[in-house]
């Protein structure tokens, strides 16, 4: 027999899983301030 | 030629100017996956997802798949997965090896739940081989639904269910998992390829569940509802290089939700050597052709059925479909443009390449995120992906001044001729990045030759190996050459 989590365990997954998605917006937010920060120091550079 | 205009010079130069803007739509295309990627934090299919598990066929179709058959059953014996709901058939196309033996000695030792059907006459491709296992596992009302996976692929435990969960919602036909790159011991075109299903998977699929489109399931992880597959005549299309992608578009059009499940992780062994993946990405560029002839109908034309001929569907489709031939149109506008009036092509350039340098720069630090594992052992791929000679294109446009510094301090003198010479270098660079990675095949071959062929690489860039792919479908389908189905070589790359 393969070893099966419980259906409440599964339901809890789901609700881990589509959390985990909200990851995706401080992702995204980390590599804007990165990009900001290059263009920033061109900035600099350039002046 | 600079300075003041005539009003047919003015025409010449906007004309160029949205033959740049044009030609860029690729880079444009990118940025607005990875920015638009944030919206899945919301508008995803968990809302209605439930645990379920239906009766699974899984069908596996094998050519001489003896070194990786019998650890891809063994894995999926293994799944969390109800075992009274799970049945493995393996489709044994005529091979010449052991496999039949490795499959029957599964079948004896699990009976019931392995199953051999042997294909006395094989070769006709992939997609008659699956027909040859539809027939079989829906015949059977027992099968609630298929899982369609390669041989070669290792399923995480938990995948299955993961996928499953999905059908939970009837108006879900099908579901895809995340095939990521997992071979124990990489090279560095392993590692390109890593970095490339991060950003064609879990960043463009994710944004597709989002538009509410899905381009391809996966050929290596697909699982459909019954109904999806009844739906389409039970039969996975024959007729082209790209079933998988052809079985995604119908299955669709007939009103079912297709939906990217991005933690359910299945691990594939991928091509070694630039030959091996041009043969396979040869294969599928030229069925993405084929199918735009086909759906030549559904493009750029909204349906209420479906997402398909939504303007952003048909946008990220032709904009793959097409990027060499917009590399170059933008390479010819901005030489033309050189011509005619040298500031504004300086302008441009400098424009464009920022813009490309800023995208570059958020994609693969979005990239590196998705996949941790994939981040932590390809992040060099990830920095070269566009090549040095881009990454060098992307430092003059963001500091103009460095390179005639350089120029100076080495004791070089710089003049207009020499900046014309370098301006026509740096415009051309997409269709010569092209050139270099075709050289890079070429060379490959010849002893000594996989060192300069992966130099050559990391110098013109993964994505313009793609390109030059396209290129090559393009011709070959123009020619109507051989489309006999090549199999790419799988010897068990992957731990089980």
């Amino acid at each position: 027999m393969n070893e099966m989590p419980t259906p409440e365990a599964e339901a809890d997954e789901i609700v881990q899983d589509a959390r985990s998605e909200r990851r995706l917006l401080w992702q995204a937010l980390v590599s804007l301030v990165i990009v900001a920060a290059v263009v920033v120091v061109r900035e600099m550079f350039l002046r | 030629m600079s300075g003041g205009l005539e009003w047919w010079q003015t025409a010449i130069v906007v004309v160029l100017l949205i033959c740049i803007l044009v030609g860029t739509l690729p880079v444009i295309n990118t940025g607005l996956q990875f920015l638009s990627l944030p919206m899945h934090a919301f508008r995803n299919h968990y809302g209605r997802a439930a645990p379920y598990h239906p009766n699974v066929a899984v069908i596996i179709p094998a050519w001489n798949e003896g070194m990786v058959i019998g650890p891809a059953i063994e894995r999926l014996l293994q799944l969390e997965y109800p075992v009274e709901k799970l049945r493995i058939f393996v489709v044994d196309d005529a091979s010449t090896d052991d496999t039949p033996d490795i499959v029957r000695a599964k079948a004896a030792a699990y009976p019931g739940r392995v199953a051999h059907l042997r294909r006395e006459v094989g070769g006709e491709g992939k997609a008659h081989t699956l027909n040859h296992g539809l027939d079989i596992a829906l015949a059977d009302a027992w099968t609630e639904a298929v899982l369609i996976m390669d041989a070669d692929v290792i399923f995480a435990r938990d995948s299955l269910r993961k996928l499953t969960r999905h059908l939970a919602d009837e108006k879900v036909g099908a579901v895809t998992a995340y095939i990521a790159e997992g071979s124990r011991d990489r090279n560095y075109l392993t590692r390109f390829i890593g970095v490339e299903y991060v950003i064609g998977q879990l960043s463009s699929r994710r944004t597709q569940n989002v538009l509410g489109a899905i381009a391809c399931l996966a050929g290596g992880a697909q699982l459909h509802s019954r109904a999806n597959l009844e739906a389409i005549g039970g039969r996975i299309p024959t007729g082209t290089l790209a079933e998988d992608t052809m079985t995604t578009f119908e299955g669709q059009l007939k009103g079912r939700r297709a939906v990217f499940e991005p933690h359910a992780v299945v691990l594939a062994e991928e091509p070694r050597t630039i030959d091996a993946l041009w043969k396979q990405r040869l294969r599928w560029a030229r069925g993405n052709v084929q199918l735009t002839s086909i759906y030549r109908h559904l493009w750029f034309r909204p349906s209420p059925d479906h997402k398909l001929g939504s303007f952003s569907f048909g946008l990220a489709w032709f904009t793959i479909l097409l990027m060499p031939a917009f590399m170059v149109l933008a390479a010819a506008a901005l030489l033309t443009l050189l011509i005619f009036h040298a500031d504004i092509a300086d302008f441009v350039f400098r424009f464009m390449w920022i813009a490309a340098a800023c995208i570059y720069l958020f994609s693969m630090l979005y990239s590196v995120q998705l996949d941790k594992r994939i981040g932590r052992h390809s992040w060099r791929e990830a920095i070269m992906f566009p090549g040095l000679g881009a990454l060098i294109l992307m430092a003059i446009a963001l500091f103009p001044w460095a390179l005639e510094g350089i120029v100076r301090e080495m004791g070089g003198t710089v003049t207009d001729q020499t900046r014309f010479v370098w301006a026509v270098i740096f415009y051309l660079w997409g269709p010569i990045s092209m050139l270099g990675v075709w050289l890079a095949r070429s060379v490959e071959k010849l002893p000594g030759g996989r060192f300069f062929a992966g130099l050559l690489l990391y110098v013109c860039g993964y994505g313009s190996l793609l390109c030059a792919i396209t290129v090559d479908s393009y011709i070959k389908e123009w020619r109507h050459a051989d489309a006999s189905w090549i199999k790419t070589e799988k010897i068990g790359r992957v731990d089980s």
